[in-house]
């Protein structure tokens, strides 16, 4: 609240000074199907999101702005309100220095993001959403690629929903629990380094990160009479590599990760291509083939990805409402587990657009004990957005 | 004996025939690629530019719907242009932005930014026939139009435009790729102002048809055409390109063409 209140601060007198407003405002319907675990879990959810932007740019600077407020259900514990970006950019001509709060993504793959480690998830928000960051950066653009260095003070916490929502862990997660590895807690100041550069038709980046994971770890414990899960966020040090190769019409895909955690080395892959048919039966539209293969060498207790076949198919239709569809089906090597996800979208009218999403757990094992805890939580969303 | 000196007149005639036969083609073919070359030197030497457009797509029942974007591109006489496109509307796809390194002899290589993810994906350019933002303009419509990417032939004389008198000539894409088996283009002879273009599918049928017109003269050199409408024959929808503003020499350079400044173009 009171960040919101210090954004305000600053983009009310920029705003009265010109600049541009924007956004959007969302409505949203899930539908569960299923029975769920636990009688409390809800069967349909809903939530609205706003997301005003503002951005203002000067001959060779810029601030901007980005809030996020969702509201849902009072019993699932998913309403909350962050600041995506609120971030002031200066550059020159072979570099670029920002500062404030931020959002950015590295790396190349689709189905999973290995090198992407800055931004926290939003663990109450839609699914590959992510909590601003603040930060101090500096970018070098040279001959020799691009080079991003950044300090990152001040560690976010990724969230977790409350008992009555569904696609949550199945024990309550006692977040005031939460320890960190780094004696100054979520005080500690993480660094990252990204080199980023083309040769020809490939592109490639090297990441090193130096910092506190994002991604907790669970530990089940006895607290308030009764079993939850404590929250544990250690030191990690990671190496990644991402790479992009266009050959002809098919785009190569790779992320690699060598993790540092608890003196442990732990190793995570994920490689694929993307092939795209254009013009389908001689209409405008195209369809595209995804396949990615995920290796983890953490295991399944911390990923769905340890050894899994990700096969996609994409619709683009093209056409003057942006009509797309994506079918993805999520296969573990090891055993019979599947998850089935669509998307879809397009628009109504240029300031409205529907989208439908959705998740299905076709088959679950129990040695896969994340995608086994959400085997009653399949779900239907519908969704409507106004641009403004 | 006689026939054998019958025999190779016979030759010779056909011979000849044929060398007369191609000596015309070559001829034709010679004064198109001399028209697309004049043409182009008198539309090149502006160095960079900056510009805002409307598209108009109308569907076969009239309905409108309307897009707005800025583009910059910088000159490269040697080989491709680089540019980027920035999209301003719809709102759903606002501050989408397209970088573009153009190649004569390869792909060009493409990146797209998009806004909700932050992320920079490098994207294939060969779906040269697909259209572009859902219009009737396909992306080899409105990508650069290198000399070397076509072959050409003069076909006559003929007034067009604002009474003016023009060449038609035709072009052939060399990229298999292309969607298009010919392109038929009205050309005013005094400025090599485009007038007319017809696209003709892979199936050899008229598919669709582009015209241009209100065209200013820049920097009492350049002549831009600030309306574009592509109409499509068979499927009745139309597109419109109007050209808001153009700036020639606004000090672009080649570092305002980067990844880096893709993303935080807006």
């Amino acid at each position: 609240m009171r960040r919101t209140f210090a954004a305000l601060l600053v983009i009310a007198p920029l705003a009265a000074s010109g600049g541009e407003f924007g956004g959007s405002l969302e409505a949203r319907l899930a539908t569960y199907p299923s029975t769920p675990l636990d009688p409390q879990q809800q069967k349909n959810a809903y939530s609205l999101v706003f997301n005003p932007e503002f951005s203002h740019q000067w001959e060779t600077s810029s601030l901007s702005f980005s809030g996020y407020s969702q509201l849902s259900d009072d019993n699932s514990g998913r309403s909350h309100n962050d600041i995506r970006e609120l971030e002031f950019i200066t550059w020159g001509e072979q570099w670029e220095l920002r500062a404030g709060i931020g959002e950015l993504f590295w790396g190349s793959t689709e189905s999973r993001h290995l090198v992407d480690v800055v931004n926290q998830r939003d663990g109450l928000a839609l699914e590959g959403s992510k909590l601003g960051q603040p930060l101090v950066g500096l970018t070098l653009t040279h001959d020799w690629g691009n080079l991003d260095l950044l300090l990152l003070p001040g560690f976010r916490k990724g969230g977790f929903p409350d008992s009555g929502s569904r696609l949550r862990p199945a024990l309550p997660v006692a977040d005031a629990l939460t320890t960190y590895e780094a004696e100054e807690g979520d005080d500690h100041i993480d660094g990252a380094l990204h080199w980023s550069a083309s040769l020809d038709t490939v592109d490639f980046g090297l990441t090193l990160f130096e910092g506190t994971q994002r991604q907790p770890r669970l530990t089940p414990q006895l607290a308030g009479g009764g079993p939850v899960l404590i929250p544990h966020y250690p030191l990690l040090t990671l190496y990644g590599l991402d790479l992009t190769w266009l050959n002809e019409d098919w785009i190569w895909k790779l992320e690699a990760v060598s993790r540092r955690v608890e003196g442990q080395t732990q190793r995570a892959l994920t490689v694929g291509f993307e092939v795209a048919q254009y013009g389908l039966f001689d209409s405008s539209s195209d369809l595209g083939w995804l396949v990615e293969y995920s290796w983890d060498e953490g295991g399944k207790s911390n990923t769905l990805f340890d050894n899994d076949l990700m096969v996609g198919l994409r619709w683009s239709g093209n056409d003057s409402d942006s009509s797309e569809a994506m079918l993805g089906l999520m296969i573990d090597l090891e055993n019979e587990s599947k998850l089935l996800s669509l998307e879809a979208s397009r628009r109504l009218t240029d300031d409205w657009k529907i989208g439908f999403s959705g998740k299905a757990v076709i088959d679950s094992s129990e040695g896969d004990p994340l995608l086994y805890g959400l085997r009653q939580d399949s779900y239907l969303e519908a969704s409507l957005s106004y641009f403004f | 004996m006689k026939q054998s000196v019958i025999v190779p007149l016979t030759s010779l005639f056909l011979v000849l025939s044929f060398c007369a036969h191609t000596v015309v083609a070559d001829e034709a073919e010679d004064r198109g690629l001399e028209i697309a070359k004049e043409a182009e030197a008198q539309s090149q030497g502006w160095s960079d530019m900056q510009s805002s457009m409307k598209m108009v797509l109308r569907n076969r029942h009239g309905q409108e719907s309307i897009r707005y974007m800025r583009i910059l591109t910088l000159e490269n006489q040697d080989g491709g242009d680089k540019s980027m496109t920035i999209f301003d509307r719809p709102k759903d796809v606002k501050g989408t932005a397209l970088l573009t390194h153009a190649h004569i002899n390869k792909p060009d290589d493409q990146w797209l930014y998009l806004p909700a993810l932050k992320r920079v994906k490098r994207i294939s350019s060969r779906n040269k026939s697909g259209p572009f933002m859902g219009s009737e303009f396909a992306y080899e419509d409105m990508g650069s139009q290198e000399i070397d990417k076509y072959t050409y032939r003069y076909l006559r004389d003929e007034p067009c435009g604002e009474n003016w008198s023009c060449y038609v000539s035709e072009r052939f894409p060399r990229d298999r790729k292309s969607g298009y088996s010919r392109q038929v283009s009205w050309v005013d002879k005094e400025h090599y102002r485009i007038v007319r273009v017809d696209y003709y599918d892979r199936k050899k049928s008229l598919l669709k048809t582009l015209e241009l017109g209100d065209y200013r003269l820049y920097l009492e050199r350049f002549w831009r055409a600030h309306t574009l409408t592509m109409t499509n024959h068979q499927t009745e929808k139309s597109t419109t390109l109007e050209w808001e503003k153009y700036a020639f020499n606004v000090g672009l350079t080649d570092s305002d063409f980067t990844r880096q400044v893709l993303k935080r173009a807006r």
